[in-house]
């Protein structure tokens, strides 16, 4: 029974954290975007184009590794245009994230119907998964931590990267003022528009790479709307995360955990309605918001253009 | 047209005049641009249109016709166009009063469910009570699920984007989890619900239409929504908060009383759209009940710079857009995809466009011509 | 003046929307007026790209259209939401006979069908037929479930099946149990764990949920889950275990790795449908469940498997089949 219920905990923990991932690439984009003060409502859509995108390259092109560059340019673009609409345009950035949604989903089935008209099976070239020598001996964590690909490791690596920028560096801390409060920042010489484009620029890339994970190492296919919804959790997962990349994970996980909890608990034949387990982290997400799990608190300059005095 | 503030022969004389004539007429002006925007859109579209093989001037001629060019078609346009005005009022009247909600798609479906509830389960009443309670339940069950995320704000200073947000989740895996339980239909295979008695359902006032009864309701809700806010004492205060929250203090406006009934009268509004919905169209609850209207309803109110008129024309090309593209598919064969890429690109321009029109204003109205 | 000036324009628009449609309207029409081509409108639930239960009803129609010289018409991803407003603007374009290509379709295409008694309707994949301008197709939805259970039941080496369904449906639940006991008629030790992923449309989703049935050490998985049966043959192909796939064959996207699929043929519907209205001798007002008998359901060939499957396994199915067919075996229950 022991060896059963530690079999069990090693699959469900590794699936939610496979299931996080993508979350977390996207949701470390939000934290990004959301630590300049832009509301990055895009995601979704970035995250399915980077996923047809890689997916393209790597079917196309014969290397995940072209497809990964493909969907790093494609985020960039994406994130480029809502940065060009809500900074420079100072246009509602919430309506062309919903818009950049709907054209991401039309545009990537397009091109995939353009492409897919042989009706054979189009399979395109995973990453493998690289156990990590030594530690992925170890019993238990072995398993649940170092038997993924690269891209899972890389995902960690910027956790660790983002948060010790935004807390450790001037860049980083000077990103913080021109989210909290840009006339401050704009008066002590930081380059406001710049800082929020560059955010940009990076939000794009790293919810496109949250797509491009699910096709370069999860699924060989790329179906119309494979990302079914993600990037929308991703972004309530940056507000679970208190704006805070550790944060962020630790939310992305939540999400991903409660999906594999709901597997899982099939799997093992329990009878719980699964829509319970399911809106379980959106009300954490709603307390976290409410102090009642720590008090979370926005960028005070959130949302609002930034016209120069 | 006023000549007096111009200085003739110089230079600026044209761009004054000019600029004159923009502060006169900016209502048609932003109209123009915006449809400037949608052209612009509609032609990178017959681009894609023609590569994929298929005449474009064909292709939107099922556009317009679908919409506007039948009787059936005329009556879905203006059937599509009824959760959608529902749902920008919400969203409006909230803005209006400084509380930002995006929780309409939720609380459209949480008002369905109250309407559900009184319309198909309590029976034997006559029609004009049953439609009235119907209907308020639908008002009362969406305020209260607004309520969740205003109650939230107020107490615990808790952000309601956010909150509004994570309870549309939670509304809709509750009304998958209800339809697969205890309000399943008992009678069906599949999971939907009982629907409501004929006695609580909205008549067709536009016969061979899907036309409804919701659509006068509708229409006397802007009405009414419009007039509370410009025109009562009430609406003075609500717009005050949301304009300058300090100044309101100042004032002594009870700053929570008008918040609360900011979120009464949005999260109503998005339930009272459920509700007519499900009395006038639908009349079960299905998982899907709302195809994104209350997201929808986020880019109306937006697109109609939170204006009666601009909102009823932005909702009108929302609905168009639904109504006129499955008309695009089924008559020219124009594949679902594109017509996704045109709806994107139509919000975007439009909202980009929409640049054009603040800075007109700010210049015009603040005299820097 | 503002507010009227914005709403005389708007005036004038519409207006000229109006004027100016009938008369790009005519044109359009008189060719099919001319030549009386039958005009079949198809509304989908889903994208015609699913690599299954659609895209074969997709490609079944365009088979037909060749065949008849038919004027075809179809609508992708319509929802619950909007069915009737689709089924009503093919009546009402004077359509001859519409089609709505799935089960939750049932309900709506019943209710419209009755305000246009002239219009033929058809619910391909549906279960009633209301009136008598309705007729319903569908499989038996358990059958082919029947055979994959005998096969599964006689190929397994851990006794340990798993079947992933997309929703617990009562559909979903009588080919789970149909799954089950067929296996369990061939081997009594066996134990069929069912598993649901929610969503006809997450890959990634069926992909998690056969790599978790496999870890439970299931080595045959009966994957019925929308295009989630992709995920889960490249979960039974990466952990070196068999899949049975579901609707077509889907031997293609892994030949090593699906044994066999349980095949509904749904394009046969869309087939049986318009052979019966040109033809006439399809009965209105019907529903017809269809299955190994009519040659609806059937295991779809081994392909690569033919060698490495048993003549005895063989014999058994053909018994089971011919069973079926005999109504030795009746249909289990759906709770």
């Amino acid at each position: 029974m022991e060896a059963f219920l530690m079999g069990t905990a090693v699959t469900w923990l590794a699936m939610a954290i496979r299931m996080s991932i993508p979350l977390l690439y996207a949701g470390l984009g939000g934290l990004v975007s959301q630590k300049a003060g832009i509301y990055n409502f895009g995601l979704e859509g970035m995250m399915l184009c980077g996923a047809f995108f890689a997916y393209y390259g790597s079917y196309y092109l014969g290397s995940p590794w072209l497809g990964l560059i493909l969907a790093v340019i494609v985020g960039a673009l994406l994130g480029l245009l809502l940065g060009f609409t809500s900074i420079s345009l100072r246009v509602s950035q919430v309506v062309i994230g919903l818009g950049i949604g709907i054209l991401g989903l039309g545009l990537t089935s397009y091109l995939y119907r353009l492409l897919d008209q042989s009706g054979a099976a189009h399979v395109s070239t995973l990453f493998p998964i690289i156990p990590i020598p030594l530690l992925s001996g170890i019993p238990f964590f072995g398993e649940v931590f170092f038997s993924h690909n690269f891209m899972v490791y890389v995902c960690f690596g910027l956790v660790i990267l983002i948060s010790w920028f935004f807390n450790h560096t001037t860049q980083g801390l000077n990103f913080k003022a021109v989210g909290e409060n840009p006339q401050v920042a704009d008066s002590a010489g930081v380059d406001i528009i710049r800082y929020r484009y560059i955010a940009m620029l990076i939000s794009g890339i790293l919810a496109s790479l949250g797509g491009a994970f699910l096709t370069l190492t999860q699924t060989a296919l790329f179906i119309e709307n494979l990302t079914a919804g993600r990037g929308w959790i991703a972004l309530a997962a940056v507000i679970l995360g208190k704006y805070n990349a550790w944060g962020v994970l630790l939310a992305c996980f939540l999400f991903g955990a409660a999906d594999a909890a709901q597997m899982q608990i099939q799997v093992m034949s329990l009878g719980i309605p699964y829509q319970f387990l399911l809106m379980i982290p959106y009300i954490m997400a709603m307390l976290a918001m409410s102090g009642v799990v720590g008090k979370v608190r926005a960028p005070a300059a959130m949302g609002k253009p930034y016209i120069k005095q | 047209m006023s000549e007096t503030i111009l200085s003739p022969g110089s230079q600026t004389s044209i761009k004054a005049r000019f600029f004159v004539f923009a502060r006169n007429n900016l209502g048609i002006i932003s109209v123009l641009i915006s449809l400037l925007a949608i052209v612009l859109a509609l032609l990178i579209g017959a681009i894609l249109i023609a590569i994929a093989g298929i005449n474009p001037w064909e292709a939107y001629s099922f556009l317009l016709k679908g919409s506007f060019g039948n009787r059936y078609g005329f009556g879905e346009t203006l059937t599509r166009f009824i959760p959608l005005l529902f749902a920008s009022l919400s969203f409006s009247i909230a803005y209006k009063s400084g509380f930002f909600n995006v929780g309409a798609e939720g609380q459209i479906y949480i008002g369905a469910i109250g309407a559900l509830l009184v319309g198909a389960y309590i029976s034997n009443l006559p029609p004009v009570l049953h439609i009235t309670l119907t209907l308020l339940a639908g008002f009362v069950f969406g305020a209260l699920w607004a309520g969740i995320a205003g109650l939230l704000k107020i107490f615990l200073g808790s952000n309601e984007l956010v909150n509004t947000m994570m309870l549309n989740y939670v509304a809709i895996f509750l009304v998958e989890y209800l339809i697969h339980g205890p309000l399943k239909d008992p009678h069906l295979f599949i999971y939907q619900s009982s629907p409501i008695l004929s006695s609580a359902r909205l008549p067709i006032i536009l016969p061979k239409t899907p036309l409804h009864a919701g659509f006068l309701i509708a229409l006397a809700s802007i009405v009414i929504v419009f007039y509370i806010l410009y025109r009562t004492p009430i609406g003075y205060q609500m717009r005050t908060v949301g304009a300058n929250l300090r100044a309101a203090k100042y004032a002594g406006i009870n700053i929570v009383g008008v918040t609360l009934v900011a979120i009464i009268t949005t999260g109503g509004l998005a339930g009272l759209g459920g509700a007519v919905e499900l009395m006038g169209a639908q009349f079960r609850m299905v998982a899907g009940f709302s195809p994104g209207y209350g997201y929808d309803g986020i880019g109306v109110a937006i697109m109609g710079r939170h204006n009666p008129v601009g909102i009823v024309l932005a909702a009108l090309l929302f609905a168009i857009i639904r109504v006129g593209t499955g008309a695009m598919q089924r008559g020219a064969g124009v594949p679902f995809p594109l017509l996704s890429v045109i709806q994107g690109l139509i919000i975007i321009f439009v909202i980009a466009s929409s640049y054009l029109i603040s800075k007109l204003s700010e210049t015009t109205i603040g005299g820097r011509a | 003046m503002q507010k009227l000036s914005i709403l005389m324009i708007f005036t004038i628009l519409f207006g000229t929307f109006t004027a100016c449609t009938p008369a790009k309207a005519v044109p359009g029409q008189t060719p099919t007026e001319a030549t009386k081509q039958i005009r079949v409108g198809v509304i989908f639930s889903t994208t015609i790209k699913d690599e299954g239960y659609a895209q074969a009803a997709y490609n079944a129609l365009m088979e037909m259209k060749e065949k008849y010289n038919l004027d075809v018409s179809f609508q992708e991803n319509v929802t619950d939401a909007a069915i009737k407003d689709v089924l009503r603007s093919y009546a009402s374009d004077g359509y001859d006979l519409i089609i709505a290509h799935q089960l939750y379709f049932t309900d709506p295409v019943n209710e419209v069908a009755a305000e246009f008694p002239d219009t033929m309707f058809a619910i391909s994949g549906g279960f009633r037929a209301d009136h008598p301008n309705v007729v319903a197709v569908d499989a038996t939805n358990w059958e082919a479930s029947y055979l994959a259970g005998t096969l599964a039941g006689l190929m397994t080496k851990t006794n340990k099946l798993a079947i992933i369904t997309a929703s617990e449906s009562p559909i979903a639940k009588r080919m789970v149990n149909s799954f089950r006991s067929a296996a369990q008629a061939q081997n009594p030790n066996v134990t069929v764990k069912h598993v649901f992923t929610g969503s006809f449309e997450d890959v990634v989703k069926g992909k998690e949920m056969a790599t978790a049935v496999i870890r439970d050490g299931a080595d045959i998985i009966f994957t019925n889950c929308g295009v989630g049966n992709f995920g889960a043959i490249e979960a039974a192909q990466e952990n070196g275990v068999y899949a049975i796939g579901s609707s077509v064959d889907l031997a293609g996207k892994a030949p090593d790795t699906v044994i066999t699929s349980a095949v509904l043929s749904p394009g046969e519907y869309i087939k049986i449908i318009i052979n019966g209205y040109m033809n006439k001798d399809l009965e209105w007002g019907k529903y017809y469940p269809m299955g190994v008998k009519a040659g609806i359901e059937s295991l779809a060939p081994f392909h690569n498997f033919e060698d490495k499957i048993p003549q005895e396994v063989k014999d058994k199915l053909e018994k089971v089949r011919q069973d079926i067919i005999d109504g030795k075996i009746t249909a289990p229950p759906n709770e």
